[in-house]
């Protein structure tokens, strides 16, 4: 079946039969401007400019006024030029508010990831993002500290010292995360270089990083399951966010992505054989 | 709900590519966790009210698994224990589409009703499932 894909401001809106792009051309549901593509072309073209669709195109009301963006956006410029992205909801804060501005960009990021990291800023420092992640990353790794705190207490299975010991590195630990989300996008960072799929700079990862990795931390509020969830979601956004920010293939994001859980499971698997190793030198000794 | 093959627009996302490298990364993750004897954690929801959560079960299940006891992966959690055996039958279908370059399996849902009803069989599902945890007394 011929299977047209069709986008509109950096994302795509999805796959369409032929029929459906004329019915939705006349419907008003497609622009002519929107760019499309279907197997066996070179680059994608506006849908106005393919010769089956270019006499179903109807011509633009003279005072037509122009669609709502979908989100405000404080330069005018940003909605023309398709390499000036809008940024998220979480950068324009002053249009939205800062409760508005928060809701939708954890929304966004959670439910439209391909579409929210294709409008993305590349750059315009670090601060912005890094306090999004430290408002949801903080609050989320105390959460989990209190539930394994509380679970520890009820069930005895621990000292009351012992408890307390691990609450208290919990919560240094969680006030550390944003410096760890520093080193772990760094390493990402350096293992998409090293594939040749870093195509803007390390500012460009850490945006992502901080966005992909803050928004999920709402899930473990969820007891039980949500700390997973938000580790899996967690990765898949960061995979489909380095996709559109750092231009590179699904394959080079889902590596990068992955490399310092893969650091971690060398680090533990390492550190299981060294302590084996040592132990057989331990007890040969004994046997002598 | 109709089954389509489709060939992988270049721009587009790669999802056969996204899952199974994040899936293979958790599981090979878990299991080198599990085998390395680390701590797992406990359940506060058991904890405070006797009964099971959703996932209670689940990390024995993945280690019964591992150890290839279906049987008893199934027994301690159903849905985990099938989670990971259906993750198992995509990590082989997308090795072959990536490998051989084959158009990709897209499952559609026409309409509203149909999504509706996909999403509140979910639910169902899982509704189901928790009460079979909580009425074989975990």
């Amino acid at each position: 079946m011929h299977v047209i894909h069709v986008a509109r401001d950096g994302s795509k809106l999805g796959e369409f039969t032929d029929d459906e792009i004329r019915e939705g051309l006349r419907s008003g549901r497609f622009s002519g401007t929107d760019p499309a593509w279907t197997e066996g072309m070179a680059d994608w073209k506006p849908l106005a400019e393919w010769p089956d669709y270019g006499p179903v195109v109807p011509p633009l009301p003279a005072a037509a006024p122009p669609p709502p963006p979908p989100w405000p956006v404080p330069a005018p410029v940003a909605e023309t030029d398709p390499e000036v992205p809008h940024g998220v909801p979480w950068e324009q804060r002053e249009a939205l508010g800062w409760i508005r501005a928060f809701g939708g960009t954890i929304a966004a990021v959670l439910l439209r990831p391909g579409e929210t990291f294709g409008r993305m800023r590349h750059t315009g420092g670090l601060l912005e993002p890094l306090l999004f992640y430290a408002l949801l990353a903080i609050p989320g790794s105390l959460i989990a500290t209190l539930y394994q705190t509380g679970f520890e207490l009820i069930s005895k299975q621990e000292t009351r010292e012992a408890i307390l010991a691990g609450f208290a590195a919990g919560m240094v630990a969680s006030f550390l995360t944003p410096l760890l989300l520093l080193a772990i996008s760094g390493l990402q960072h350096l293992t998409l270089h090293l594939m040749g799929g870093a195509h803007r700079p390390f500012e460009t990862t850490l945006r992502t990083a901080a966005y992909a990795g803050g928004a999920p931390c709402v899930l473990e509020l969820i007891p039980c399951c949500g700390p997973f969830a938000a580790a899996v979601w967690g990765i898949a956004a960061l995979c489909i966010g380095l996709t559109r920010t750092q231009k590179c293939s699904t394959g080079q994001a889902v590596i990068a992505a992955l490399a310092p859980l893969a650091l971690c499971c060398v680090l533990i698997l390492g550190g299981v054989g060294i302590a084996a190793a040592m132990g057989a030198l331990v007890s040969m000794q004994f046997m002598k | 709900m109709r089954l389509t093959f489709r060939r992988q627009d270049p721009k587009a996302i790669d999802h056969e590519a996204l899952w199974l490298g994040v899936g293979t990364a958790l599981l090979g993750a878990g299991s080198v966790w599990l085998m390395a004897g680390l701590p797992t954690p406990g359940c506060l929801w058991h904890a405070l009210t006797r009964h099971a959560c959703p996932s209670c079960g689940a990390t024995r299940s993945f280690r019964a698994l591992l150890r290839g006891e279906l049987a008893a992966s199934f027994a301690w959690n159903p849905l985990a224990c099938s989670l990971v055996l259906a993750f198992g039958l995509f990590a082989v279908y997308a090795a072959v589409v990536l490998m051989a370059r084959l158009p990709r399996l897209r499952v559609e849902l026409n309409g509203r009703r149909e999504s509706l009803a996909f999403r509140w069989g979910v639910v169902a599902l899982l509704a189901a499932h928790w009460i079979y945890l909580m009425a074989d007394g975990r």
